[in-house]
């Protein structure tokens, strides 16, 4: 299916500007990815829609079902574990789509696919002064949970050098 | 005049030099307004080898300093983008974020890419790929904080702005840079370590190389219950790559070590927690039959809280003896075992453990022999072997001391050991080295005072692991 979508967009520019993909108002879906293939489980954290970068307006649209067994590429990974990639929400028919939103899986012609980040991927470095004055430095992913470190009136967990238990207890 | 430049334009701009070095370019993305963070025009005095003469000036060269490291390091064709910005981030008087920098995108299957359906942080698939994927985006999102030591702000806390490694007791902002940005090329997994569950269905690049030695599976070959439950494993999380481990016995410490050389049932290499007490462990060390102290009604436990009796005295005279942990301080036991003439002395912990165990705590010149922990299930697996001794001759026969086999943030197959602390700590979970490796590292969850601003053998192997990734 991959080919099939590659060999469409022979031509056409590879990837050039994946998020500044809001020329086209005419992104016009021909599928919408509420129609994915059946069967697909659903990760605990799956959150993002899907989207396809139109091969020839270069707008973004919910992709068709080929675009979209493009996208996932069916299949399980082993360990058993189902492809998670399943769509939440699709795009809205025909309005374009000035940026990708976070966790919105794009598929490029070429059949590149990229997710835009937001500050719940990023890691927050956390300093903490202890009792005896010194400065300890964690990390935290997420804007959140870094706010929730501070909040801890100075109690961030922070991640201690050298061993856990070294008292001299019985 | 520079800063004057830069406060006229407004929004996101390329700023400063392009650190055009050996390798790559990277450029800082001032994203700050007039008068702000960067553009900050308070007069500041030149500080560790950092001459600018404002705030923001001195700011931004810390910024390209660490840029220039890594431009100096890495090989990348596309121009490596990182949006830099100072805010007001959380801070109370006690605590403070400090800063943040991640990926601002991933990426899967684009040309280049040596793994399939794998995703990879923006700036390593754009070096992997040969061209920059999203041209108008930079690679990597970095901010600080930009009330750090003011009051009510880790009150009287900096930032040090020198580039030459002498911060002092504040905080090291070139250090803080490297190891923020050392995440942003890709040390990192996308997965969630609390449940195990991928990005969007697919394993990062990282998890490619995460070895759980329980279960001899790496991170893409399991169900997210197997993932989550290996985040919390410590000691038994490694990376798998030849890469990094080649490189890491170069460049951490030999540790110290318990090797078994006899029977063959039990022999191999023992992690030991070291005593703050007695002698320290050296690379000769102490050869000995391993002989058990047994005082209590079980028949196999032995606490060697009070005097040894005439059996047990004649058992340990000359070997190293093996007590349990509990009833009484390490050292009594010690001392204890010492008095009846023992050159060594193992603590068998009496609880589970993984990894490397917990030291020995307690201060006491009195004590000559060298003391160390061992964990439960080692010890256990020694007193199986002990069932065959006599009254005054043991078939386990080891040498405790410095193993020059060994390393200090690694484990006994020779793979370095990852971040797992039990709970989970999101954010220093799995994406760092172990806290256990020893000389320190940058990518450790903790920044420690004694880094070097280094990256790469024989400092340091976060360039490893990212070589490991894909980087040149």
């Amino acid at each position: 299916m991959r080919k099939k979508i590659v060999t469409s967009v022979v031509g056409i520019a590879l990837a050039a500007a994946p998020f500044a993909v809001a020329q086209s108002k005419k992104p016009a879906p021909k599928k919408p990815a509420a129609a994915a293939p059946a069967g697909k489980a659903k990760s605990s954290t799956s959150s993002g829609m899907v989207v396809v970068k139109d091969p020839v307006t270069g707008a973004l649209r919910a992709p068709t079902a080929e675009e979209y067994q493009a996208l996932t590429n069916g299949g399980t990974v082993s360990g058993g574990t189902s492809r998670t990639s399943g769509p939440q929400t699709a795009v809205k028919g025909g309005g374009a789509v000035a940026e990708a939103a976070v966790g919105t899986q794009v598929l490029h012609p070429d059949g590149t696919v990229s997710v835009r980040l937001d500050d719940s991927h990023a890691v927050f470095a956390v300093a903490t002064r202890t009792p005896d004055g010194k400065i300890v430095l964690g990390e935290v992913t997420g804007i959140q949970a870094a706010n929730a470190a501070v909040s801890k009136t100075g109690k961030a967990k922070t991640a201690a050098k050298g061993k856990a238990d070294a008292s001299n207890e019985k | 005049m520079r800063n004057k430049t830069l406060a006229l334009l407004t929004g996101a701009f390329l700023c400063g030099a392009s650190l055009s070095q050996a390798a790559a370019t990277v450029t800082i993305v001032n994203n700050d307004g007039p008068g702000v963070g960067f553009n900050d025009p308070t007069p500041a005095l030149p500080v560790g080898g950092n001459d600018g003469t404002t705030l923001g000036q001195q700011r931004l060269n810390a910024f390209e300093f660490a840029a220039r490291k890594w431009g100096a390091t890495l090989t990348s064709v596309p121009t490596i983008r990182i949006r830099a910005n100072w805010q007001a981030l959380a801070c109370n008087a006690g605590s403070a974020v400090l800063g943040a920098a991640g990926a601002t995108s991933v990426w899967r299957n684009f040309a280049g890419a040596p793994r399939v359906n794998t995703w990879y942080g923006a700036a390593l698939a754009n070096a992997l790929s040969g061209a920059a994927l999203d041209p108008g985006t930079p690679e990597i999102l970095a901010r600080f904080n930009i009330d750090l030591g003011k009051p009510g702000c880790l009150t009287g806390t900096f930032f040090y702005l020198g580039l030459d490694n002498n911060a002092g007791s504040s905080v090291d902002l070139v250090a803080v840079l490297l190891h923020e940005l050392g995440h942003g090329l890709g040390f990192q997994t996308f997965t969630n370590g609390s449940n195990g569950a991928q990005l969007l269905g697919f394993p990062s690049v990282y998890d490619h190389f995460l070895l759980d030695s329980s279960l001899n599976k790496t991170w893409v070959n399991m169900t997210n219950a197997e993932r989550a439950a290996s985040a919390i494993r410590t000691g038994g999380l490694a990376w798998s790559g030849p890469i990094v481990n080649d490189a890491a016995i170069n460049v951490l410490t030999p540790a110290p070590g318990l090797n078994v050389t006899a029977p063959s049932s039990v022999a191999g290499r023992y992690f030991v927690g070291t005593a703050s007490f007695g002698p320290a462990l050296n690379t000769t060390g102490v050869t000995a039959q391993v002989m058990p102290v047994v005082d209590q009604a079980d028949g196999r436990t032995g606490l060697a809280c009070t005097t040894l009796s005439a059996v047990n005295r004649v058992a340990v005279a000359g070997k190293i003896a093996l007590v349990d942990r509990g009833t009484c301080t390490f050292n009594v036991k010690a001392q204890n075992v010492q008095a009846a003439g023992a050159v060594g002395m193992l603590v068998v912990d009496n609880v589970a453990g993984t990894g490397v165990p917990p030291g020995l705590g307690g201060i006491d010149p009195l004590v000559t022999i060298p003391s160390v922990r061992i964990l439960q299930s080692d010890g256990n697996a020694l007193k199986a072997a002990l069932v065959t001794r006599s009254r005054t001759s043991s078939p386990v026969v080891a040498t405790l001391g410095i193993d020059l086999l060994l390393r200090q943030g690694m484990n006994r197959n020779g793979k370095m050991l990852m971040y797992a602390p039990n709970p989970f700590q999101g954010g220093s979970s799995v994406s760092h080295f172990d806290t256990s490796a020893s000389r320190n590292q940058l990518m450790e969850p903790s920044i420690n005072a004694d880094l070097t601003h280094e990256v790469k053998p024989p400092q340091d192997l976060t360039y490893k692991l990212l070589q490991e990734l894909g980087w040149q």
